[in-house]
């Protein structure tokens, strides 16, 4: 070899090389999705008499009911920790998890101290740490608020767990039917009656404040629709026209109401300003216009039509100008649900005998059926958009489930009743 | 030694040194759960230390992407990762991967 070449080789050696002088940098541009590994370990009761609510199992089954998070069984908890000091971090690492939850209850004089903290595992630090009070009859609350302490902690998104829901229950005894409009926590759970009738109740609809509901109701044999106050009971009817009186929703503003009535024939979509009871017609097909949502900026209005021939949702301004159709696949689209961001809308989906849960995207106009019923209906969006309540009709029986966008997380909500209707998610 | 020779071990090197790099980019990719919340645009850099047998001393983030939710969730990706697959070669481990830096970029793959 000579000395040219040995020369030459000497230099690409070194070109070749780069890494001996300059650190490696490994890019990472893929992910996956998945839901984050969290362990909920039970927390620990300090005190006489117990405590009347599972905080940490609802915790639990909160974040876990949201798609967003896998929480761990007890079982497979390599401890039950109630301390910082008592974690061993290691153990928790070996088993893949990224959070840890911890708490103390300790009872004092009937009120209860709710104590938690949030670790990262590999860091070995705590994210966040509360203690909070509360009474017996709040604790459910308090487990709940936790729920979304933890999940904006993690995901940055707000949580929904401490929010409520109401929704309409039937039940049948004799000949004599009992309908309800009832309000609960998110899961289900702390149900309390807003109105009862013995004549169907319909189409709760949350003001956007949270405090009144307006909702249609047969209580005088014809369809009327009332505004109830919920901190008083109080209540003002506000439609009463010949024929249909249906379908409220409210501007984002709290201003007006949207409506359905028949008083000139067909049904068709309506405003009524609240304060002067001023109505105006945004509609006048021959045909169905029905189920009017408002889009959250106000400016337009979605709803569902039979003009072409099957159910469709249409879009027009919240004046009831350039009325435009919205939906093409499927035979059947309605009861539209727009998401809190607007980008959004979910709807019921029919295609042949099967009526589901879709999400249209706003933008691309593309749709994604997530629930796989034969009967879903009423979507309704949770406030932070990372949920869709819907109930699900079986025989005479109707439950309500929650379902995450990506359609991976399902969970069935458990109430008294068998039959529960409409659900409306509390702003 | 014999410059033929040398070449030959350096190559070597490089290879196994670019083998590794592709099996820990992949590891920290299959590890890496990318938040639902994050926005585009989003980017930072972790310095990570190994033992050298790919055991991950500590993750840091030296240039954070001002979302603390992206951030710790590429140095959870580091972590859940290790120990990463470093070459064989222990003093080739310990000179290459002691110590270096991981960008997560997920718009790159757009």
């Amino acid at each position: 070899m000579s000395f040219f070449r040995k020369f030459l080789l000497i230099c690409l050696v070194g070109f070749y090389m780069p890494s001996s002088h300059a650190e490696l940098t490994i890019e990472i541009t893929e992910g996956i999705e998945s839901a984050l590994p969290i362990s909920i370990v039970p927390f620990a009761m300090q005190g006489a008499s117990g405590v009347p609510v599972d905080v940490s199992f609802i915790v639990d089954s909160d974040l876990g009911r949201s798609g967003y998070f896998k929480t761990l069984d007890k079982q497979s908890m390599p401890g039950r920790p109630s301390t910082a000091e008592a974690v061993q971090f290691k153990d928790w690492q070996a088993i893949g998890q990224s959070y840890l939850v911890i708490g103390q209850i300790t009872e004092d004089h009937g009120q209860y101290n709710v104590q938690f903290q949030l670790f990262d595992v590999y860091k070995g630090g705590q994210l966040m740490g509360y203690r909070m009070t509360s009474s017996a009859a709040n604790l459910r609350r308090t487990a709940h608020q936790i729920s979304d302490l933890i999940f904006e902690k993690l995901t940055g998104k707000k949580g929904v767990f401490s929010g409520r829901i109401a929704y309409i229950t039937s039940s049948r005894q004799g000949k004599q039917s009992t309908h309800k409009l009832q309000i609960s926590d998110a899961d289900g759970f702390n149900a309390q009656t807003i109105a009862t009738s013995v004549e169907p109740l319909m189409s709760p609809a949350w003001s956007p404040d949270g405090r009144k509901i307006a909702y249609v109701s047969f209580e005088k044999k014809a369809a009327a629709i009332y505004v109830q106050t919920l901190a008083t009971g109080d209540r003002a009817r506000i439609a009463e026209f010949p024929g249909i009186n249906g379908a409220p929703s409210w501007s984002p503003d709290g201003t007006k109401l949207a409506l359905t009535l028949s008083k000139d024939g067909s049904p068709d979509i309506y405003t009524l300003n609240l304060l002067t009871r001023s109505l105006t017609k945004l509609t006048s097909s021959f045909a169905i216009d029905t189920e009017p949502t408002w889009s959250p900026d106000g400016s337009s209005i979605v709803f569902t039509s039979d003009r072409g021939g099957k159910p469709q949702l249409y879009i027009m301004s919240s004046q009831g100008d350039d009325q435009k159709r919205l939906t093409f696949s499927g035979s059947y689209n309605a009861s539209a649900s727009f998401s809190p961001d607007g980008r959004s809308i979910a709807m019921v989906h029919g295609n042949g005998s099967d009526y589901r849960i879709a999400v249209m995207d706003m933008a691309t106009k593309s749709v994604n059926v997530i629930t796989d019923g034969r009967s879903d209906e009423s979507p309704s969006f949770a406030p932070n958009g990372s949920m869709i309540l819907y109930a699900s009709q079986k025989g005479n029986a109707g439950y309500l489930s929650a379902i995450s966008l990506d359609g991976k997380m399902q969970q069935k909500l458990v109430f008294d009743s068998n039959d529960v209707r409409e659900p409306a998610w509390a702003p | 030694m014999d410059a033929e020779q040398a070449r030959m071990d350096a190559e070597q090197d490089q290879l196994a040194i670019k083998t590794a790099a592709t099996a820990i980019r992949q590891k920290v990719a299959r590890s890496w759960i990318r938040p639902v919340s994050a926005s585009s645009g989003l980017k930072c850099t972790i310095q990570v230390r190994l033992m050298s047998d790919g055991t991950v001393i500590d993750a840091v983030v030296v240039t954070s992407s001002g979302d603390a939710i992206f951030d710790r969730s590429a140095e959870n990706a580091v972590h859940r990762a290790s120990p990463l697959p470093v070459p064989a070669d222990k003093e080739l481990a310990a000179k290459e991967f002691k110590s270096f830096k991981f960008l997560f970029d997920p718009d790159r793959s757009r």
